[in-house]
């Protein structure tokens, strides 16, 4: 941590110098910070392990410096130790990020740690979600180039962080981006906008013995240099858009994929049109064979170089949100449709204000995997593994979620949100939990906040889960007290009253309250958690069974 | 540019692994850390079982029912298959805290996260280990009385090179062919979800050395003795099949953990 801090302060003393010799102290620093602590107490009804430490920490601070065209920050963590259900590699405290950066006419440059997306991401993504304890940041040297109006060019080279460390692979990538319209100086609005774009991304992760075979004794010989290629372009037009992105990735034979030699290619297409009032978007994917890390023998949502989006709406409701779908990289074709639509002010069912409607529906198989000859098993080490038609849809169903919201402000004290969710989740490939049934669950979900005065509001929320399978019907009830903009205070029950078995039909209430003053923001929640999986994107980290305190403190500058 | 390794069939070959034997033979200790909720688990057992066929005595297994996964929450999962000595290296290596099944190869790598290994890089580490010569080498004598239960295992310790370091040795006692119910997840093992006659193989059950972490044989700055020998007495418990039982025997620098050389011998 000193050493770093020291190269820090040395390259803004040594670059102030190339930013034209203004003052060094006319910069501006900004910065946030963020600490969760639980105090945790057995409950070993609900599942709840003892925690020896009895207390565990989460906490980061990120610091900014900007002075014109230059800007270095750090980020500190500590995780002493880490919140249950983070992984207990982050134990520890240290500055795993730190940048120097600075834009001199066509160029930028930035050395340390960075995060980057080549387009959608397929081929290459690095970020961060601290709700899952993701992340992927490249640390290395990043090039961007805008030789011309219009054209956007990209270059970096680096490694990936695992815990307080880097992974074994070295990642490569270039990246272009054409804005055809800006290039040619089209300014005519009539004329759609095309951009298009192309990446390579390559990792070099040196070999070692991996022995597969009946017998244990076939080597693997395995490619050093894994390459992936992927194009894209979006035409957009008035209220038009089409957006798609195509990957290919070489022979990558790793863990994820049971060290098969196919390549994997994805496909993502995206068509939407909106207008005051009305919305409509299609998107269809096919993933095959698209896990691409740094590590061939890393598992999990450690050193991933891409990233595989979930076509599938992120829910924001705690019952809504129970089965949520975990991206399966190995291959999955998905489509989804959504329509927003709006009912007018003043009309019968628009009310005062109008009525807004979301009507979303996916549905994700996996891909159709034929033998690729009569002596190989599919999927079998060392081989090419199965053959795949690219345009079949597999006969398993991984997901299905249709949903209906809708909200309507009744007047200017009154507004409810009212939504239904059915959802086919299929448990046993999403959580590992094979032979059990496809869990199929319809959801209800009724929000309403009344506002007393300008300040004063409350917020009354009903959840309704009704399932056969897993752990059966579950119910949830809020009430939320806000005093804005400083207090709310939070009561709420959830309770598993349908479980198949009378011993496990458990409450899980909480209380919680919070206080904001400017930009700071404490939170303090007690009561019981149940075992659970929160996802961002596809992205997923489990939640173990908790029952204690809970403080937050977030606060920025 | 074209920074791309296209492999082309075959994508394997076939390896011959050296069965010679040197004088003293450098052996390698393969912990497999798992448990009978584990549901990834019979694979990786399968994993060792095969490096296992291949290397012969120059590999020792040691399969460690540690963490979650080895919980007995009744019915189906009633045993519990956990020790003390297990659940204290699995607390200090973390490696049911990474997930299941994990394991380790002469526990090299410790603490820079490198020595949690996957079941993939179990045969990597294991030949990698193989390469280097043993800087000492021990031998295991038992002697078994089957109406008392009473096992005096004795083992010798010979200094191939001089190693001015801090030594410890651990033995424990393990047992295999125990039947009793695996989670699963892979049908060309098993039954799926759960395998109910699955064999738990090279399963630790004790710890002879009193402890979890052993006996010192050598210590930094002092000269290495020339040979060594320690008994130990131990108590098979009844629920213990002798005749399925071995000792195993390491020896483990206490600075960095690594393993420096291990051997089994069978009770009976």
């Amino acid at each position: 941590m000193g050493k770093r801090f020291i190269l820090i302060c040395a390259s803004i003393v040594f670059l102030s110098g190339m930013v034209n010799a203004q003052d060094l102290l006319s910069g501006k620093v900004s910065g946030n910070f963020q600490i969760d602590a639980q105090v945790y107490k057995a409950d070993s009804a609900i599942g709840a392990e003892e925690v020896s430490e009895k207390m565990l920490m989460n906490s980061f601070a990120n610091i900014l410096y900007t002075q014109g065209s230059f800007n270095a920050g750090l980020r500190f963590e500590s995780y002493l130790n880490p919140i249950l259900g983070y992984d207990n590699r982050y134990k520890g405290t240290g500055v795993p990020y730190w940048f120097v950066s600075w834009q001199k006419e066509k160029f930028g440059i930035t050395v340390g740690n960075f995060y980057e997306q080549f387009g959608n991401g397929t081929i290459l993504r690095s970020y961060e979600e601290r709700n899952l304890g993701y992340d992927n940041a490249i640390k290395g040297v990043r090039v961007v180039f805008n030789p011309y109006r219009g054209i956007a060019l990209k270059a970096l080279v680096g490694t990936q962080r695992f815990f307080w460390e880097t992974g074994p692979g070295i990642v490569r990538g270039i990246d272009g981006e054409f804005a055809v319209n800006d290039i040619f100086d089209i300014t005519n609005e009539s004329i759609p906008r095309l951009t298009f774009g192309g990446s390579f991304v390559s990792k070099y992760e040196t070999s070692s013995d991996i022995l597969v075979g009946d017998n244990g004794d076939q080597l693997l010989i395995l490619p050093e240099n894994v390459a992936a290629l992927s194009g894209r372009f979006n035409l957009n037009h008035k209220g038009f858009m089409l957006d798609g992105e195509y990957a290919y990735k070489y022979n990558d034979p790793s863990s994820v994929n049971n060290f098969i030699y196919k390549p994997g290619e994805s496909l993502l297409l995206q068509a939407s049109y909106s207008q005051k009032g009305f919305g409509v978007i299609l998107s269809g994917k096919r993933t095959d064979n698209m896990s691409f890390k740094s590590s061939r023998t890393e598992s999990g949502n450690l050193l991933d170089i891409n990233y595989l989006p979930a076509l599938t709406r992120q829910h924001a409701y705690a019952l809504s949100a129970m089965y949520p779908y975990a991206t399966q990289p190995n291959g999955e074709m998905a489509v989804q449709a959504q329509v927003n639509y709006k009912i007018k002010k003043g009309s019968l069912l628009g009310g005062k204000y109008g009525t807004d409607i979301a009507v979303n529906l996916s549905r994700i198989t996996s891909i159709e995997r034929t033998p690729i000859n009569d002596s190989t098993a599919l999927n079998e080490s060392g081989t090419l593994g199965y053959k795949s038609d690219f345009f079949a849809f597999g006969d398993e169903l991984y997901f299905q979620d249709f949903n209906i919201e809708i909200q309507h402000k009744f007047n200017s004290s009154f507004k409810a949100l009212v939504s239904w969710v059915n959802l086919k989740y299929n448990i046993d490939v999403i959580e590992g939990d094979p032979g059990d049934p496809m869990v199929k669950a319809n959801i209800f979900i009724a929000d309403a906040t009344y506002k007393f005065d300008p300040r004063n509001a409350v917020k009354c929320e009903l959840q309704h889960l009704g399932t056969k399978q897993d752990d059966g019907d579950w119910a949830q009830a809020l009430i939320e007290y806000t005093f804005s903009p400083t207090w709310f205070f939070t009561v709420m029950d959830q309770y598993n009253y349908g479980n198949e078995d009378s011993d496990k039909k458990f409450h899980y209430p909480t209380v919680a309250l919070g206080y904001t003053q400017d930009s700071n923001r404490l939170s303090v929640s007690y009561g019981k958690q149940r075992k659970g999986i929160i996802c961002v994107g596809g992205v997923c980290r489990t939640v173990p069974a908790s029952n204690g305190l809970t403080i937050t403190l977030t606060s920025s500058f | 540019m074209t920074s791309c390794d296209k492999v082309d069939e075959p994508f394997t070959k076939q390896v011959f692994i050296d069965t010679t034997h040197v004088e003293h033979q450098k052996r390698v200790l393969l912990e497999d850390y798992t448990g009978h909720m584990c549901t990834n688990c019979p694979t990786a057992a399968v994993i060792a079982e095969k490096l296992k066929n291949n290397y012969g005595d120059k590999l020792v297994l040691l399969s460690i029912h540690a963490g979650p996964f080895a919980n007995a929450p009744g019915g189906d999962f009633a045993d519990d298959f956990t020790t003390e000595a297990g659940d204290a290296w699995d607390t200090y290596f973390g490696i049911s805290n990474v997930g299941n099944p994990k394991g380790m190869v002469n526990r090299i790598g410790y603490p820079i996260l490198d020595h949690i290994l996957a079941p993939d890089g179990w045969s990597g580490a294991v030949s990698k280990a193989l390469k280097e010569s043993a800087k000492v080498d021990l031998r295991i004598t038992n002697t078994y009385n089957a109406d008392t239960r009473k096992l005096t295992s004795t083992i010798d310790i010979e200094f191939v090179e001089t190693i001015d370091e801090n030594l410890k040795l651990i033995v424990v006692l393990c047992e295999s062919g125990i039947i009793a119910p695996q989670k699963n997840n892979d049908k060309t093992i098993g039954p799926t979800p759960i395998i109910f006659d699955y064999e738990h193989n090279n399963m630790l059950r004790a710890s002879i050395t009193t402890g979890t972490w052993g006996v010192p044989i050598a210590e930094e700055g002092t000269v290495n003795p020339e040979t060594l020998q320690k008994s130990f007495n131990y108590t098979l418990g009844s629920a213990f099949n002798a005749d399925k039982c071995k000792v195993v025997a390491f020896i483990y620098d206490t600075e960095t953990n690594e393993v420096l050389q291990v051997a089994e011998k069978a009770v009976k």
